[in-house]
């Protein structure tokens, strides 16, 4: 059965409650006189009501506790120690440039330029990283504008996360001192950006995973890996990173892209 | 619902180095978190670590949160999108293991309510995770469409036909089961 697009919508807000007087009225109408209507709208009703019967289930005991005890040790105690704000680990990192190491002259960077528009849902692909490779020369990548860098410390990696703008896209450098093997997880929004491949010391890349919406790889050491995404929207996007050491987060934040031309956040 | 204003007190607190005041939070806003990673990835134990870890999320990013949106439409963010990436990096859609009890009235009642709770959750895991974080976001954490906009960080208008055709394809799937007779 076909329903008419305009009554679907409206059985839909009067389930969910937002209907006005008259479009509650238009829909008891337009009911009155198709009976297949008549018998969706019931059933959708009944679907509501079974989903509403659904009790919420317990989350285990101690969880809060257990939330409590596994807090970052680092930013808990300094925040404890100095009783002031908490250091915003991600934002503008406008104080932190000076800290920011620069892209190495002459250096080659392969850039992928794989498209992912075949991935949706759920599926997921395990990649050889060397099959991203590109090219970008060091004169792109020099030229291209820092727009936002940052650290991360924690007790399992150490490092900075620099973002420019290229024409390829938004290069995202990660310059990760990891205490043992780390896994990285960029998550991002498909609607906004796609995943276009990495540059710089590809080989650094261990067991890569790439989603619809998030790349994820294992790394080990000291290890300078870009990250390359494209825009697909003109209204900037948000990038998140989490680093995990033994399944356990070990950092990360979000990353506010700023659209071309305009200053991060 | 709880009031933004204390949300906001609290996560100044957290950001001022009150501890106790993020302990106030995870209170608050657990069994949600919990409930939505559970219905997103059936499965007890895992939904307890996507839980821990969104709270641990939270926590690392407070200093980024915008207290001009509420702050419990960011952390369900923040949980519908670990338990997406979960899923992602599973890949795992099978039917959930094992029963949960949740609070119900009698043994008769319970017993029926944990056998649709079953069909119920079964049903959910046939969707893709567009669609049944819709679905757990309006049925089982009451959000508005507003509310949900935000957190998906998609218009209404999208999140309103992704309910519609998610409300088709469950209603399909336990009219099947015979759980809407």
């Amino acid at each position: 059965m076909s329903l008419d697009p305009r009554f679907a919508e409206l059985m839909n807000h009067v389930i969910d409650g937002v209907a006005s007087t008259d479009e509650s009225a238009k829909l008891q109408s337009h009911l009155a006189s198709h009976a297949e209507a008549g018998e969706e709208f019931a059933r959708l009703k009944k679907l509501s009501g079974v989903l509403g019967r659904i009790g919420a289930v317990e989350p285990p005991p101690g969880f809060t506790q257990s939330v409590l005890a596994s807090l970052p040790a680092s930013r808990r105690e300094r925040a404890a120690r100095s009783k002031e704000p908490a250091r915003r680990p991600w934002g503008s990192g406008r104080s932190l440039l000076q800290y920011g190491y620069a892209m190495a002259a002459g250096l080659l960077l392969g850039v992928a330029v794989a498209h992912w528009s075949g991935l949706g849902g759920q599926d997921s692909r395990s990649l050889d990283p060397s099959a991203l490779a590109g090219s970008m020369t060091s004169r792109e990548a020099s030229g291209a504008a820092l727009i936002l860098e940052t650290a991360l410390e924690s007790s399992r990696v150490k490092g900075t996360v620099q973002v420019r703008h290229a024409e390829a896209g938004y290069l995202i450098a990660l310059d990760l001192d990891a205490s043992g093997t780390v896994q990285v997880v960029l998550g991002y929004e498909p609607e906004r950006a796609a995943f276009r491949g990495f540059a710089q010391e590809i080989d650094a890349v261990q067991g890569l995973v790439v989603t619809a919406d998030t790349v994820s790889w294992s790394q080990s050491g000291h290890r300078r890996t870009t990250v390359v995404m494209t825009p697909r929207t003109g209204s900037g996007t948000r990038v998140d990173l989490r680093i995990e050491a033994d399944g356990v987060a070990a950092g990360g934040g979000t990353l506010d892209l700023p659209a071309q031309g305009e200053p991060a956040p | 619902m709880v009031s933004p204003t204390d949300d906001a007190e609290l996560v100044r607190g957290c950001l001022d180095g009150d501890v106790r005041a993020f302990g106030t939070l995870v209170d608050r806003y657990q069994k949600a978190i919990f409930n939505a990673a559970l219905r997103m990835v059936s499965d007890f134990e895992e939904a307890k670590d996507i839980a821990q870890n969104v709270f641990l999320k939270a926590y690392e990013n407070l200093p980024s949160y915008d207290p001009t949106y509420r702050f419990y439409s960011w952390i369900y963010r923040i949980a519908v999108n670990e338990s997406i990436n979960h899923l992602h990096r599973r890949n795992r859609t099978e039917p959930m293991e094992g029963e949960w009890e949740s609070a119900q009235r009698g043994p008769e009642e319970a017993f029926a309510n944990a056998e649709l709770g079953r069909v119920v959750q079964d049903a959910l895991m046939t969707l893709k995770s567009d669609y049944r974080s819709v679905v757990v976001l309006r049925h089982f954490l009451d959000c508005s469409y507003e509310e949900m906009s935000q957190i998906l960080q998609v218009p209404e208008k999208t999140v309103k036909s992704r309910l519609f055709t998610a409300r088709q394809l469950l209603k399909d799937v336990l009219q099947r089961k015979g759980a809407l007779t």
